[in-house]
């Protein structure tokens, strides 16, 4: 679909990439954090290409929609089979990962229900983005390089082997005697400990191995971008190439990006036109098994980084046979030899799309017709050698993972428009479109191929296990919408869509969407027109319903081949079970989300201050997803239409213009947003968290507070959980004074952060320009994962510390703040969490600290039209309370603990010229 | 130019001319009950699904729930029934269930979610009881087919039945195929014992009647097993007479002791006439549910015990037995051989009582196949030496120590190396009714009896209380307590275990 005209009414947000820093950036979503108010953008994992979420006012991942076809947001990474069994696919990639951020015109994100119009199922928000095209004239040479230097944020801190010797010794002295019920953890006298090691040994020990040296590493980027536009009055053109090398902060991670982008335009006659747009993309990535962990098995299938961490500095690198050393307890590999497991990721991606413009009456009726297809593929070479130990073998193990994904778009439209004299404007678009899916992909596992062959001869090995997969839908809309301004001053909107789902049945397959929006341009209005002061002041309203398909649910009854083999005799005899996996849902349809927006677009003071404000609310009813069913029901979960939720918030987007003179020039642009997603009804059969209300933020932890530590001689309250009434342990709060641990002391705390803000500033001085951007958030709460590694517990199952081990309670340690050894958690069989771990996920981010200089040239002007030089620091600094780790990155608690691919300081040097 | 946008236009109606058109779902990779399950074949694999739950996996998927398998290694039978007992040492080093279990104390079951107990079996129940259904309505099937393959549907669902039963009490269950798919699937009434106990039992019982001594394939279910789990079924409701009948039912099948303890736990001597059903386990397999059932005790009772061949050492020793236990047998014993009292740890210190060794290794099951990773020793559930113990037992019951209960029990203990019961054993029911429950602890350890055992004989709280676990509170009839969500979802009809 074409843009909406600026004098049509969606609540937007506008981010012009000329002015983010691109330097750093493969993707188009690193240009966007905190630079449009009610998108929140967060880094999840800070690998090469990871994932980077989107989410427009709360919601989820938004339609996302390039020169008018629609493209997944979603990354597309092939697993690794099962050969780690799940445990260490160590990848989370972020999508768009086909585009060039250089060849970006413009990003809009439309936040309310008028984005509609532009595809089937935008109740999520649309993303739309314009690609460059040549214009009529000149022809333009651009060139954009730079160079970075990129250098990890504080990292966890490891203790050295002195370090680690003193605190194992102090843990391990607390565990014998509570195991032994000696004071103070029971009756009996303190008798009989040994220390591990003797404090000769401890201070022979010195720092030891710095494991993480050998993981971590200082990275680069290098990134180059050629353009090359212009055109004829019949023929307009855009080529640009893209060259993109950066090597990753962790040892073996890095990405190589190779892309080329054509957006052609040819007027075949005076009526019609023909575009087409290509890009091409093809990625190789170094995966280095830190990008993401979720594993459940612990430190046996840990990642070098993990393993990095988990190993004592006490330990060498090598033994004294030369071998990579491992620990006593024989589980987690050397972390040394980890990095040589091979994870390699190839992404191609063909983004392509022809449509054709037809005048069939000048300046009244015109049609247009286009196809668009996405179609990405990405192939995983993944290889455990022999001589690593992984997941408690020494086994060269492999997989080669095939992933292809396919997203089309055929589209036919007219639209008409005509002026009547002076007092109404009509526009209107009328069409349809037919929107197909499908992916499909494979994986062949195997082991003991010898080391030199890998994957390249899995067929050379033995236990092979292959598994695929194979899925299609597709939606088709008709859809229309006609607007009327009149008198330049009162805008009505309508709108309709009829959708349809491919996955459901024939009674319900369509639904009909509509919506209405109202404008009032104000300073068109004769008693402002003459008030200088007033630029712009727009007020307008809109509600409609769209329909969310967040979730690809199939309304149809299915038996699958169950993924359980049946095995007897001695694994000889294998059987493949079918089951019947689904049942018939002839009544599930598409959801329906009521979109509401009151919003003011205002310039005032000669366009000194200009911005927006808007407020919204959305209603989610009849809300798709997997419910529990019935509790003796033969199957678990089902797709259900059910729930209302709400979101609802506010937001402002403020360009001011701060000062402006022939040589000196300031702007700044701050934006702010909040928002809230609550439950109103619940799915039916739903489990509750204990102390959950009915109406409670749809991301929220529940957990009992604690106050403090008990102290030797303290007596434990009678309603401190009966695991928990040792020296050491948090004393539980009891909220309501009953005496009594339940439901009813369990307090919520809300994930999602209360609001979030931009704020950037730019200044120019003659051909000097510095800007600084900031983005933030405030009000949310997480667990902190990371603080794992400083469970004492940790240190006493193998792992190496770190230096937060300081702040444990011991008893040789009493003014210690974190729980001791005596405490396990997990053993006390709470109903609901614990808050030793809940942080607050505030932070501020400084992302970019850009100097520029723009050359003028005086005698060769011929030859350069353009010169700038740059300098950015992206991601400067951060300031935060979050104790250990990065509060953006996405963390799991997995066993053990995590390792997340630690954020990084990019210091960028570029040139752009134009010639 | 003109034709052109003829036929663009042309093209454009054919593509956007009708919404009904071309826009069926595709169901890739799956069948449609229109279509499936029709043939022979297909029922035979339909029916193969109940074997599902009695695999040896790290877990299975439940559609898209993860869910323990009842002989599996955690939420496994032996954690369940063997580890809240007196021969099992407490295990605290990883928290959660491993402390709750080996502790005894099983509170932590109130909050666990779904998939994280067995609860969500009677799912399954409803399953089986479908697919019994489906292959009674089966028109395509031969009557043979059919009643051996309902005769493996209905082991399966008594099994589990069984085991519900001595986890939760009498569970709701929907047994009649006409209810499935019905609102009887929101109604978590408990049933009376009784009713219960006597559909198990005819399910067993009707297994029993159509699954032949032999089964085509070694590891699917059989006649025996069937006779086994009835009788233990009889047994624990202490339905003496039906439980001796079952035990003499099996006696006729020809069944017998093998004459060495240890090879009835050894790959190479792991099929034998005393071992009448057993889990049979693959080498090769890795815990994933592609490949077979695997044998992973080593990984959770050697630790830093580097075994036989485990050259990569075990994860911890999770499951150990108290020196309590160790110390009860006979030192001549030749089942306490496979209990390790002192070994050379993989750094090389010898690691024993003495020196603070928690518990004795149980490596009951030998790594002796020289696997890489985990083992092939197949794991027996149904053996000879239990029925003739339990047989013994119920003979007891009903007529005293009679000399051929005495001759059972003492054939069981000969077996292992030691004589027969000293006179004071067999002089009155009830020291012989507790020599049988001291014997069965040192035959059957770590294959899941114990809890059972001692609660049917009265003696569970004070064995616990005799190495140092706290037993749950005594109104609870010894049973887990039920997931809080169960009882929310039950709406008011699904009652909590008492006590809990």
């Amino acid at each position: 679909m074409e843009l909406l005209q600026e004098k049509t009414l969606p609540s937007i947000a506008k981010v012009d990439p000329k002015n983010v820093p691109q330097a750093a950036n493969n993707s188009v979503a690193q240009l966007l954090f905190g630079r449009a108010a009610g998108l929140r953008v967060v880094q999840q994992s800070a690998e090469p290409g990871g994932d980077i979420n989107l989410a427009i006012r709360g919601r989820g991942n938004p339609l996302i929609v390039v020169d008018g076809i629609t493209m997944p947001y979603e990354g597309l990474e092939p697993g690794i089979g099962n050969i780690t069994r799940g445990e260490l696919n160590g990848v989370r990639r972020g999508g768009f990962a086909g585009l060039n951020p250089d060849d970006i015109e413009s990003i809009e994100v439309l936040k309310d229900a008028s984005a509609s119009i532009y595809g089937v199922a935008a109740a999520n928000g649309v993303i739309l983005i314009t690609t460059k095209k040549g214009v009529a004239g000149k022809s333009n040479i651009t060139y954009d390089g730079s160079r970075s230097v990129v250098k990890n944020m504080a990292y966890f801190e490891p203790l050295n082997a002195s370090q680690y010797m003193k605190y194992y010794n102090e843990f391990k002295k607390d565990q014998y005697l509570k195991s032994n019920n000696m004071a103070p953890f029971g009756p009996n006298a303190a008798s009989g400990f040994v220390a591990s090691y003797t404090d000769a040994q401890i201070q022979g020990a010195g720092a030891g191995t710095r494991w993480l040296d050998y993981i971590l590493r200082d990275g680069s980027i290098d990134n180059h971008t050629v353009a090359v536009n212009g055109g004829t009055d019949q023929v307009t053109y855009y080529f640009s190439g893209n060259y993109f090398n950066q090597v990753g902060t962790v040892n073996k991670s890095g990405l190589q990006k190779y892309s080329g982008k054509m957006n052609l335009s040819v007027k075949l006659s005076k009526f019609l036109t023909l575009s087409t747009n290509i890009n091409a993309t093809r990625s190789n990535y170094q995966n280095s098994t830190a990008g993401w962990q979720q594993g459940g098995a612990g430190g046996q299938d840990y990642g070098a980084l993990q393993a990095a961490l988990n190993y004592p500095a006490s330990i060498p690198v090598y033994d004294a046979t030369g071998k990579y050393s491992l620990t006593t307890l024989n589980t987690t590999g050397n972390p040394v030899s980890l990095l040589n497991i091979v994870d390699k990721t190839f992404y191609n991606s063909l983004f392509a799309n022809i449509s054709l413009d037809i005048t069939i009456i000048p300046k009244l009726l015109s049609g247009k017709i286009l196809y668009g297809n996405n179609t990405d593929q990405a192939s995983r070479n993944f290889f455990i050698p022999s001589t690593t130990y992984f997941d408690q073998q020494f086994r060269t193990r492999g997989a080669l993972t095939q992933s292809y994904r396919q997203y089309q778009t055929s589209e036919a439209y007219l639209t008409l428009k005509k002026s009547f004299s002076n007092f109404v404007n009509i526009d209107a678009v009328a069409g349809v479109g037919q929107y197909p899916r499908d992916s499909y992909g494979f994986t062949e596992e195997a082991k003991d191929m010898k080391d030199a062959i890998g994957t390249t001869a899995l067929s050379s090995g033995k236990e092979f296990n292959v598994s695929s997969y194979n899925t299609y839908d597709k939606k088709r809309s008709y859809f229309s919408r006609a607007s009327f301004d009149f008198l330049d001053r009162y805008v009505v909107s309508a709108s309709y869509r009829y959708d349809g789902y491919s996955n459901f049945f024939p009674q319900n397959k369509y639904a009909g969407f509509p919506g209405v929006s109202i404008a009032w341009k104000a300073s068109n209005e004769s008693f402002l027109k003459n008030i200088r002061s007033i630029g712009l002041l727009k007020l307008r309203a809109s509600i409609g319903v769209v329909g969310n398909l967040d979730l690809a649910a199939l309304a149809y009854a299915t038996f699958i081949p169950d993924p359980s083999v049946i095995s007897f005799n001695d694994g000889s005899t294998n059987y493949t079970a079918y089951y019947q996996n689904a049942l018939n849902h002839e009544s599930l349809q598409w959801p329906k989300t009521i979109m509401k927006n009151l919003g003011l677009d205002f310039s005032l003071i000669k366009d000194k201050i200009s911005g927006s404000l808007d407020w919204f609310k959305d209603d989610l009813t009849r809300i798709l997803a997997y419910g529990n069913t019935g509790p003796l029901s033969f199957i678990s979960t089902e797709p259900v239409n059910g729930a209302h939720q709400v979101r609802q918030g506010w937001e402002i987007g403020l360009n001011t213009n701060n000062y402006r003179s022939s040589t000196f020039e300031w702007n700044s642009i701050i934006n702010i947003s909040h928002s809230k997603w609550t439950w109103k009804e619940r799915f039916p059969n739903t489990d509750l968290p204990q102390g959950a209300q009915i109406a409670d933020p749809v991301n929220a932890i529940y957990a009992f507070q604690t106050n403090g530590l008990l102290q030797i001689g303290q007596t434990a309250s009678t309603y401190q959980p009966g695991g928990a009434k040792q020296p050491g342990s948090p004393i539980f709060a009891d909220i309501n004074g009953d005496k009594k641990l339940d439901a009813s002391d369990v307090v919520r705390y809300a994930v999602d952060p209360k609001a979030s803000l931009g704020f950037g500033n730019t200044l120019r001085y003659k051909n000097v320009d510095v800007s600084v951007f900031f983005y933030a958030q405030y009000g949310g709460y997480g667990y902190n994962y990371n603080r794992q590694w400083s469970d004492p517990a940790n240190v006493l199952a193998g792992s190496g510390g770190v230096v937060e081990e300081a702040y444990v309670w011991t008893t040789s340690n009493p003014s210690g703040n974190l729980p001791g050894i005596a405490y396990n958690e997990s053993a006390l069989g709470l109903i609901a969490g614990v808050d030793t771990r809940l942080e607050k996920t505030d932070f501020v981010r400084c992302r970019n600290i850009t100097l520029g200089y723009t050359l003028n040239f005086g005698t060769i002007a011929k030859y350069v039209k353009n010169l700038r030089l740059y300098a950015d620091v992206q991601n400067a600094f951060i300031i935060t309370n979050y104790k250990i780790g990065d509060p953006e990155l996405l963390t799991r608690g997995v066993k053990g603990a995590p390792a997340p691919y630690p954020m990084a300081r990019t210091f960028s040097f570029g040139l752009k010229a134009s010639f | 130019m003109k034709k052109i946008i003829f036929v663009l236009l042309t093209f454009a109606t054919i593509v956007f001319s009708s919404c009904k058109k071309n826009f069926e779902p595709k169901l890739l990779g799956s069948l449609s009950p229109a279509n499936f399950p029709k043939t022979e074949a297909d029922f035979e694999s339909y029916t193969l699904e109940v074997y599902k739950p009695f695999q040896a996996h790290w877990q299975y998927l439940n559609g898209t729930q993860a869910e323990y398998e009842i002989h599996g290694y955690e939420f496994n039978t032996v954690q369940m029934f063997d580890a809240p007992t007196d021969i099992m040492e407490k295990f605290l080093d990883w928290g959660g269930f491993f402390t709750g279990f080996s502790t005894a104390n099983f509170d932590f079951l109130k909050s666990w979610g779904r998939g994280k107990n067995h609860f969500e079996q009677i799912r399954f129940i409803t399953r089986i009881t479908k697919i019994i259904g489906d292959l009674d309505n089966a028109a395509t099937i031969s009557s043979a087919n059919k009643a051996l393959w309902t005769g493996e549907a209905k082991m399966a669902r008594g099994w589990l039945m069984y085991y519900l039963l001595h986890m939760y009490g009498p569970l709701p269950v929907i047994l009649d195929p006409a209810k499935v798919g019905t609102e009887a699937e929101y109604d978590l009434t408990r049933p009376a014992r009784d009713a219960y106990v006597t559909a198990a039992a005819a399910d067993l019982r009707f297994a029993a009647d159509n699954l032949p001594k032999n089964a085509s394939v070694y590891g699917r279910f059989n006649k025996g097993l069937a006779l086994t789990v009835l009788m233990r079924l009889y047994l624990n409701e202490k339905n003496w007479a039906k439980a001796e009948d079952a035990g003499r039912e099996i006696v006729a099948l020809g069944y017998s002791l093998q004459p060495n303890y240890r090879n009835l736990f050894s790959v190479s001597t792991e099929r034998n006439n005393e071992n009448i059903y057993g889990l049979s386990c693959d080498a090769k397999a890795d815990g994933g549910d592609a490949n077979g059932n695997m044998n992973a005790y080593t990984y959770y009772t050697l630790g830093d015990c580097p075994g036989i061949t485990q050259k990569s050492g075990g994860w911890a020793q999770v499951y150990t037995a108290t020196w309590k236990f160790y110390d009860s047998f006979d030192p001549s014993d030749k089942r306490r051989e496979l209990l390790v009292a002192s070994y050379v740890n993989t750094s090389g210190q010898v690691k024993s009582r003495a020196n603070g060794l928690k518990g004795a290794l149980m490596l009951k099951y030998p790594d002796d196949d020289a696997s890489p990773a985990y083992h092939g020793n197949d794991i027996p559930l149904a053996r000879y030496a239990d029925v003739i113990l339990m047989l013994a037992e119920a003979i007891n019951q009903t007529s005293g120590p009679t000399a051929e209960a005495q001759k059972l029990i003492n054939d069981v203990r000969n077996r292992a190396g030691i004589g027969d019961l000293p006179a004071v054993d067999v002089a009155t029911k009830q020291a012989f009714d507790n020599a049988i429950l001291r014997e069965r602890g040192w035959e059957l350890y770590l294959e899941g009896q114990r809890k059972m055992d001692l609660v049917r004989h009265g003696k569970w709280q004070e064995a616990l209380i005799s190495v140092g676990k706290t037993p749950p509170p005594a109104a609870s009839n010894f049973l887990f307590p039920l997931p809080q969500y169960a009882l929310d979802q039950g709406k008011g009809k699904l009652t909590q275990t008492p006590g809990y």
